[in-house]
This record gives structure tokens, sequence and C-alpha cells, in this order.
């Protein structure tokens, strides 16, 4: 506000302006370079027919066709996007509530504090591609899915399996297994999930000042109450951050329902103008649920400003 | 960290009781339970001689551990017609030039859009938001065809540079920014007249340490994991998991080669993770200021 006098000719906000296009150009270069193209493609693409039998790939327009395809004809694409849209929200509330409890656990003083937070990042970095192609337990697994009957435990994409690996234990009864399997199944899938958003809101915890903390002991409030008043508040932004993480982490993730479908119409079915058609629905989908989050959020952020 | 800990000590009383910490550490070994046995199962089976890999039903622990599977892997490597070595080499050249060229664009990237406050930055920040979210598949075609115009088939250019701009990184670092930098303290280096540059390195890029630390994580993590680029024909070229790929399509009695090479691969990550956590510290953006 101060500097707002002209410098060399150029005014405050104009030079701050010129610094930010050079802040912003190499990624704008990047991105113009590949994905813009790529992006302007996949659009063109999607209001064409392709003709990939030739030399050279022949894009002929065939107007909203894909898109009358996608949402009239094929019989499940719609029922999939809504389904998987509710289901994902109630698996994004439980992965930011754990990774949230969790986060405040691990960063309590307690021996093998450090240890702990190795393994609860172990999943991130075991869902790398390299190792579910090369887990051999998969490919193993699933032999033995198709010879013994083992049915819906099929072991897609998943690495480990849970009621697989309690059944092969040998030590419960079936029954129990199969009860036990569905509970657990859904913990191990939202903690599985969870490795990325526990770092982030470790990094929010930590960078909120002890002090704080020490002022709101010293006036005696309890562990509740601090952590109502001051964590959670303090930890907003992180809140923000990890839901949107969560949010597209969950949506673009190649084991969800309508990634897979569109995958399969992609390449199983050859029918590549579709599936880009259904990819591009699905993206603003996607994005239009972002707005939403962040207006909320953005509306809490306003109404607690006004409380204080 | 040192901070809180003096904390902790003089309070202790007020803390926590033995059985508290124990609640603490039981909680925390039922949920590490769940984290931990992809792994400690990838590691058993990497263990297992050949006619236990093939027990049915499978024991979740080795009976009789070995470790021939890894002296297998290394057999198998060397008998390769291009020297390993030359694998390794380039997934580390791509894995370490395309992930510091990738947070530093998009850290730089970021600090324009979220703290500069370019024009316009909005607009562009929602496409990178719609490229984030599109599909793998439907990106193939156009992108092998983006690759081509530009002449970086049979290069690493193929691989490096959309790695640079990748949208995930550009996402989370700006988030970070907008939510943990405060505009007061950079305009206060402003006003002490720091020059942008300072305030990028000095500043920014402190308080949001945790967040470039993890983004180190993914992008490498992605792109070591990298196997088959289908942009890359030349056998020089080829990548380390590549290669293993190659040794693995030998059939079912290479498998137990197969679960060593996936602790293999698994290992360099999970080093980088310990390097980059280690690394995390306390920032102090918020203490002082008073909004």
């Amino acid at each position: 506000m101060i500097a707002q006098k002209s410098h060399k000719g150029l005014s405050y906000r104009k030079k701050k302006e010129l610094k930010g296009w050079i802040f912003v150009s190499l990624f704008l270069l990047g991105f113009l370079v590949y994905y813009l193209p790529v992006l302007i493609d996949a659009v063109r693409y999607s209001f064409s027919d392709l003709d990939v039998t030739g030399k050279q790939l022949l894009v002929t327009f065939v107007g909203g066709e894909h898109y009358h395809y996608a949402f009239m004809v094929h019989p499940d694409f719609l029922k999939t996007l809504v389904t998987s849209i509710g289901q994902l929200g109630g698996e994004i509330g439980a992965i930011l509530i754990f990774s949230l409890f969790l986060a405040t656990v691990l960063n309590q003083k307690m021996p093998g504090r450090a240890f702990f937070r190795m393994i609860f990042f172990i999943p991130v970095v075991m869902a790398t591609g390299v190792v579910e192609k090369y887990e051999v337990s998969n490919i193993l697994m699933e032999q033995m899915e198709n010879t013994a009957e083992m049915g819906s435990t099929a072991a897609s994409g998943a690495l480990f399996d849970a009621e697989a690996f309690l059944a092969t234990m040998g030590i419960i009864d079936p029954n129990i297994v199969e009860m036990l399997s569905s509970l657990s199944e859904g913990i191990y899938g939202i903690v599985q999930k969870s490795g990325v958003q526990l770092i982030i809101f470790l990094a929010g915890l930590q960078s909120i000042s002890p002090s704080i903390y020490e002022v709101a002991k010293i006036e005696g409030a309890s562990g509740w109450e601090i952590f109502w008043k001051i964590t959670f508040p303090m930890l907003m932004p992180m809140i923000f951050v990890n839901t949107m993480y969560t949010i597209i982490d969950s949506f673009t993730r190649s084991s969800n329902a309508v990634v897979e479908l569109i995958t399969e119409i992609g390449f199983q079915n050859s029918n590549l103008e579709a599936s880009t058609a259904m990819s591009l629905v699905y993206s603003l989908v996607v994005l239009a649920v972002l707005g939403i989050v962040a207006g909320v959020f953005t509306m809490i952020n306003r109404r607690q400003g006004v409380e204080r | 960290m040192a901070a809180v800990r003096r904390v902790g000590k003089r309070h202790k009383k007020l803390n926590r009781s033995a059985a508290g910490t124990f609640f603490l550490i039981a909680i925390t070994t039922f949920f590490g339970i769940f984290m931990i046995m992809p792994m400690v199962y990838s590691v058993s089976t990497a263990l297992k001689p050949l006619d236990e890999l093939w027990t049915f039903p499978p024991q979740f622990f080795v009976q009789n551990p070995t470790l021939k599977n890894f002296s297998d892997l290394i057999r198998l490597m060397s008998s390769s017609t291009v020297p390993f070595a030359r694998y390794i080499f380039n997934t580390v050249f791509i894995s370490v030039v395309g992930t510091a060229g990738n947070v530093l664009i998009s850290s730089m990237c970021a600090y324009g859009i979220s703290k500069l406050k370019v024009r316009g930055s909005n607009v562009m920040f929602q496409m990178v938001v719609l490229a984030l979210m599109f599909n793998g598949t439907v990106t193939a075609i156009p992108g092998f065809l983006v690759i081509r115009a530009f002449g970086w088939i049979n290069s690493y250019a193929a691989v490096i540079v959309p790695a640079f701009a990748a949208p995930l990184g550009l996402y989370l670092m700006k988030q970070f920014m907008e939510q943990m930098v405060p505009d007061t303290l950079l305009e206060a280096a402003r006003i002490d007249g720091a020059s942008e540059y300072t305030i990028f390195f000095k500043i920014v890029m402190m308080i949001v340490k945790p967040a470039w630390l993890t983004l180190i994580i993914f992008t490498f993590q992605s792109l070591w994991s990298l196997s088959s680029s289908v942009y890359i024909y030349d056998e020089q070229l080829k990548t380390f998991s590549y290669a293993l790929s190659q040794i693995l399509a030998g059939g079912i009695a290479r498998a137990g080669a197969g679960a060593a090479a996936a602790v293999v691969t698994l290992l360099v990550p999970m080093i980088v993770f310990i390097i980059s956590q280690s690394n995390v510290v306390e920032t102090m953006a918020t203490s002082g200021m008073k909004d």
C-alpha cells in the first residue's frame, strides 16, 4: 500500500503484474505446449468420429452425437455417475475425519511417533503402478479365485485383500469372516486412502504456535475445548486443502467406478469418441463439485470472521 | 518441534497419564496394522521359495525364508542385453530432473497466481484443474500426437516436459500458499525492501516447505514407477521399471523374481519419503501475526 509511488516509470501495480508474469510464465509455457493442445484435441474428438485405420488420423465432425450416446443410449453412464458421487461423498467425509483424528493422535508426544508416521505413509508409496503390476500375489489370487470360486473378493487393483487374508489364516469361521470382512474392508479402504491427508494435517498442526496452547492451558481450558476452539479453527485452511485434494483424488483414481467405465468404453469397446465425451462431462461435474465445496468453505470463513 | 517438546515437558502432569499414552499407542497400532499389512505381505512374499509361492491357500507369513528370489533377480538383470545400470540411470535422470522441475516451476506459478494475483490467472487455473480431472485413457492419443508434433518421440523430453507442468503440483502449491502464507507478512517484507525473488525463496518457500516436500514424494514416485512409456522405443532410453516388466514377462517361473522386484522398486520412494519427512520442521508463519 505504502509503496504505491511509481518506480522507474512503472507503477507499483504494473511492476507487480510484470513480476507475476515472470513467475507464471514457465509453467504457462509447459501448459500451453502440452496440456492445452491435449485438452483442445480431446474436446474436438468428443464432437467427431475418428478413423485410425489409415496412415493419417481422420477426424469427421458429427456434432453432439457422442453426448447423446453418453446420456441417452448408454445404459449405465448416468446411473454410475450419480451413484458414485453419492458414495464418494460419504467416503470423502470418512477419510477427512479419520485423517484429522489420526493426525491429532500422531501429533501427541508418544514413544515411536516417527515410526508410526512412516507406517501411515506406506499406502501412498505402495499405490504406485509398478507394484500393482508386479505384485505376484495379485496374479496368484486371481487365478485361485477363478478355480476355487472365492467370488466377489476379486483382487481388482487392491494390493492386499483383507478378506482373503483372514480366510487363509484359517482360524476364523467363514461366516464371521464374511461379516468382519465387509467392516474391515471399509476401514481398510479409508485407512489406505488417508496417507496424504494425514501428512497435510500434521504439517498444519505443527504450524500452530505452541504458545496459544500454553495460554489456553493456563486459563484452564479442557482438552475438548482446546481442540474445538483452537486446533479446529486453526486447521480450517488445511481442512480446505485436504477436502479439495481428497475430492480430486477419489474422483480421478483408476479404481473409481466412472473412471473404470470410461476406460472400458475407450479401450475395450474402442469407442474413444464416446469415452472422451463422457470424460469431459465427468470433468465438468467434478469441477462443479469442487466449486460448490469451495463456496461452502468461503461462507464458513466469512461467518467465522463476523463472529470474531 | 523443539518448542512443542519443551512445552510438553513443563506441563507433563497436566498432559496425560500413562494409561492415556497406552491408549494412544493402542489406537495407532490398530490402524497401523492396516497400513503396514501390504508392505509386510510384499516382503514376506519376496522371501518365499517357489513352492511356497504356489501353496493354496496362500500363507501370509513366509515359512522358510530364502534370498533366492533376490539372487534370481540379480542374475536376470545381469543377463540383459542393455546393461542394467543404463536403465537405472534413465529412471533416476527422469525422476530427479522431472521432480525438481515440477516442484520449482509449479511453486513459482502458484506464487504468481495466489500472491501476485496476475490478471487472467484465475481462468488459467480453472483450465489446469480441468486438465487435472482428465482421464489418462482419453488423453493418450492427443498426448501422443502433441509429443510427435514436437519431435520428442524417443527422447527424455517426451516424459520430462509434461512432468514439468503437471497440474497436480500447481494445484497443491496454490492451495497451500493461499492458505498458509499471510499477505501481511509479504507486504512487510516488500516494505523492508526485499525483492520478489527473495520473498519467494526465503519466505514463501520456507513457509510452505511441508507442501513441496510432499509434492516431491508424489512426483518422484509417479516418475519412478513410469514403466513402458509409449513415447520411447529406443532400448537405451527405456526405464528401470520397463526393464523389470520385461524380465517378469518371462512367465510364471519368474514369479519369485517378480516379488523381489516389487520390494526393490518400493524401496527408493520409501527412502525419498523418509528423507523428506525428516526435513519437515515447524513453520512459524502465524506466530506473532495480528490480523
